[in-house]
């Protein structure tokens, strides 16, 4: 995960910066200037997220093409990720979720946006790349069976 | 932010923010506490304007402002600034800066009065977390490097 760990790590620079900023600012009791780089931060934040999540998405491109080939091209972003996890898994809630937020952010919708835990939320895309990863099967598939099973 | 929209109105915005308050002084009353184990510290409190908050805003309810804390020993400055409380991935942050330090300091408890789990993230690793108590503010305070 060479090129997520880069990501981290450049955001977490730049973060640190505007922390330093924000903290000197509060010292120096200069309120307008306080504020302007907790939205910086904010901003940042959401370029950060927008980046590691094309590296997400390109994971999930490349395993949809692996299953589909070219047809993967046909299908939606959401239909690409059921190809290799189950509707039924808690990680499809969190992809569908993070995706949502993707398509706000990159569709302009910034100032209705909070602010973003990123250091948690990048755990929970790096946990999901794995267990994608290290798994042959779509996510959560076994108990989809039985699901269908138990429906027959 | 969907969780949100299923039950927000403007009493619950207002008790979110209020127990924000509530968690942020009780966090600082800790750090005081804490402080006490060293000689020759200072503490400095104060109010701050609260950063826009979109909620807040949507409710018609005027930015507020919140407590901040900063701690002296001998040439050291240890300073913890609010961030904000809607914060997608935890239920508040609040900056620590030191002189060669800045740390990511959030609370992980649930946003429903669960009890809060204040903890320190580094965004540059992956699960690397500690979480804040007060041997790790010992170490914050002396200007030590926790991860490494």
């Amino acid at each position: 995960m060479k090129g997520y760990g880069l990501i981290r790590q450049a955001y977490s620079q730049v973060e640190k910066y505007y922390i330093k900023i924000i903290d000197d600012a509060v010292f120096r009791k200069n309120n307008a200037e306080y504020l302007k780089f907790i939205e910086f931060s904010r901003i940042n934040e959401y370029a950060y997220f927008v980046l590691f999540w094309g590296q997400f998405e390109s994971l999930i491109n490349d395993k949809a093409f692996e299953i589909e080939g070219e047809y993967f091209k046909e299908i939606g972003f959401m239909l690409r990720v059921q190809l290799l996890v189950s509707q039924t898994h808690e990680f499809y809630r969190e992809i569908d979720r993070y995706y949502y937020w993707r398509c706000e952010l990159a569709h302009g919708r910034i100032s209705e946006f909070p602010e973003l835990t990123l250091a948690t939320i990048f755990d929970k895309i790096e946990e999901i790349i794995e267990t994608i990863n290290n798994n042959p099967l779509p996510i959560g598939e076994d108990f989809y069976d039985f699901f269908k099973m138990e429906n027959d | 932010m969907e969780q949100e929209a299923k039950k927000i109105d403007r009493k619950h915005i207002l008790w979110r923010n209020s127990n924000w308050k509530k968690r942020l002084n009780h966090l600082f009353s800790d750090i005081e506490n804490w402080g006490k184990n060293f000689e020759k510290i200072e503490i400095q409190k104060s109010n701050i304007p609260q950063a826009r908050e979109e909620l807040m805003h949507k409710f018609d309810i005027d930015p507020d402002t919140v407590p901040a804390m900063a701690i002296l020993l001998d040439k050291h400055r240890t300073s913890f600034v609010p961030m904000g409380l809607w914060v997608i991935g935890s239920n508040g942050r609040v900056n620590i800066t030191t002189q060669n330090n800045q740390y990511i300091l959030v609370d992980l408890g649930g946003d429903n009065d669960e009890p809060s789990q204040w903890t320190i993230v580094n965004p540059s690793k992956r699960k690397e977390r500690i979480s804040f108590d007060q041997n790790i503010l010992k170490k914050i305070i002396e200007d030590e490097d926790i991860f490494v």
